[in-house]
């Protein structure tokens, strides 16, 4: 993807702002507050159609005006030297509607989960560290953001699995959750047909990112000892799998299909009255996390600083290149003050 | 809204109320009624008036009717073997524009969504169950949107009902009629491999 010329409309501290960018590695360079972020926090609003501070679209209006508007002209085909395939990709934001409109060649686009295959973008910045140190759920927010891009079905899996977890706590929650216990097992034998669909998903991809990422680290740290990739899942016959070997001897998770969702059912209706004491739901692909470790010791706890911003790095180029094999579009990599 | 004498700020107010109708088109809206001559008003006003107290629900299926029973409930030539259990009054409307089912109806008025504080007690199950257990009923088709909610209202529904031993099916998931089979997605596909039928 070559993001061509860029334009900024009360975004941020811009009130108004063109900028064209050259086909290859292109630097903003400048002291501190003068906006570099802001500008690359406009370039990842049109891959994700959100901010990457996770702030939400009304903090990034300049002042108070009515809202603020990005619009790019992206080029796909890099091979095109004149650049005629140009499109123009137009986010739009208003105050008072609240209203974010996103525009490709002036048609609305009805998702913004679109956005990911029209202008792959890929973010390195040191704010990225959580995705390490962080909790869990920076994790699965990670795999999960992936995944969503390159199978438009476990989004809606996903998003549905969602849906019915967030129903099933609120159940828990209310008094009459006791009584019913038709509705309960209802909502449990959804959450285990589209958990292990999520788990399928997951186990199908993980040995594609362990191999990538393994390699990268290998580049970018320069260790001897071998990176490996944990699942850790919150169901007790997959607790912790290993994709540490190579595709030929991946899990088939196809073939178990089956009998992951009765373990997710029994184990859910097992632990039915724990989860009505603490009132949410707890396990399922929402509860589990992946673990990296070198030479047998946890990156996220014992990891040095060096070592944790490798990863990191090594997960973002992988990302990159896991995109660019999926959908055929090279990704935009932002690297905010790597040096 | 402070900018308008009582009676006007009032008009938008109360337009406001209505669902999908933001401050603009409310103004839009009262400004419009206020150009109306005063017998058009007029019947404006008495048409919601006259249906807010003509029409109620149909202590049978739950339908908005302005008789009691409506006049499907009183249809000796539809089937009262077969119910057909909708969410709302709407669906029902729906399905007869179909003119393809000669069943009777139950509106449940709602759909199993806990998180909106709608639990079965809130919905016209009860209602559902007494009308099998006075018997006569064979087939209850479950026509209940297909959003998670709906799925949920239809399986607590299919599990509640199954100890009653009459015949309880679901209205298929599947593909958009014209739709090209490339472009649907997993989930559907796979729903509509689950619903497949003998041809
Ligand atoms: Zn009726």
């Amino acid at each position: 993807m070559l993001l061509k010329n860029l334009e900024l409309y009360h975004f941020r501290n811009y009130s108004e702002q063109e900028i064209t960018c050259s086909p290859s590695i292109n630097i903003f360079w400048g002291t501190n507050a003068q906006g570099k972020s802001n500008l690359l926090e406009a370039i990842y609003y049109l891959g994700y159609g959100r901010s990457y501070r996770q702030v939400p679209d009304d903090q990034v209006i300049q002042w108070d005006y009515p809202g603020w508007r990005i619009n790019a002209q992206i080029v796909n085909n890099l091979m095109d030297p004149i650049y005629q395939s140009c499109d123009s990709l137009d986010i739009v934001y208003s105050r008072e509607t609240k209203k974010k409109t996103i525009r490709l060649n002036q048609h609305n686009l009805s998702k913004i989960s679109n956005l990911g295959t029209i202008f792959p973008v890929v973010l390195f910045s040191p704010d990225d560290l959580p995705l390490v140190k962080g909790s869990p759920g920076e994790r699965r927010y990670f795999l999960d953001s992936l995944l969503n891009r390159i199978y438009p079905s476990y989004y809606k899996v996903n998003q549905r699995y969602q849906r019915n977890l967030t129903q099933r706590n609120h159940h828990l929650r209310s008094s009459k959750a006791g009584n019913n216990k038709y509705l309960l097992e209802t909502y449990d034998q959804e959450l285990s047909e589209l958990g292990a669909r999520i788990l399928q998903f997951r186990f199908e991809f993980l040995p594609m990112l362990s191999k990538y990422v393994k390699n990268f680290y290998r580049e970018i740290a320069g260790e001897k000892a071998e990176l490996s990739l944990l699942y850790l899942s919150s169901l007790p016959s997959t607790a912790q799998i290993e994709f540490n070997y190579g595709p030929d001897k991946t899990v088939k998770a196809v073939d178990y299909y089956s009998s992951l969702v009765s373990n997710f059912y029994t184990t859910l209706g097992r632990l039915r009255n724990t989860d009505r004491q603490r009132g949410f739901t707890s396990i399922g692909p929402h509860r589990d996390d992946l673990v990296f470790r070198l030479a047998n010791k946890n990156l996220r706890q014992f990891g040095s600083q060096g070592q944790q911003r490798s990863l990191v790095l090594a997960l973002r180029l992988s990302e990159l290149v896991i995109l660019e094999n999926y959908i055929a579009r090279r990704p935009v990599l932002i690297l905010d003050d790597v040096f | 809204m402070t900018y308008y004498v009582g009676p006007v700020a009032n008009l938008i107010r109360e337009l406001h109320k209505l669902p999908g109708i933001g401050p603009k088109s409310a103004q839009r809206l009262a400004f419009f009624i206020l150009q109306l001559p005063v017998a058009e008003a007029q019947r404006l006003a008495e048409a919601i008036l006259v249906a807010r107290e003509k029409i109620s629900y149909c202590s049978i299926c739950g339908n908005l009717t302005d008789q009691d029973p409506c006049s499907i409930c009183r249809d000796e030539a539809r089937n009262p073997a077969l119910i057909c259990v909708v969410e709302q009054a709407r669906d029902v409307i729906a399905i007869e524009k179909t003119r393809n089912y000669r069943g009777r109806y139950h509106v449940l008025q709602g759909a199993l969504s806990p998180m909106d504080g709608i639990g079965p007690e809130k919905l016209r199950i009860t209602e559902l169950i007494d009308r099998i257990q006075n018997g006569g009923v064979q087939e209850v088709i479950l026509g209940t949107n297909l959003n998670p909610e709906g799925d949920v209202t239809a399986m607590y529904l299919a599990k509640l009902l199954k100890p009653s031993g009459v015949r309880v099916t679901r209205l298929a998931h599947g593909l958009p009629v014209g739709g090209d089979l490339e472009y649907a997605d997993e989930l559907t596909l796979s729903k509509s491999l689950e619903g497949r039928r003998e041809m």
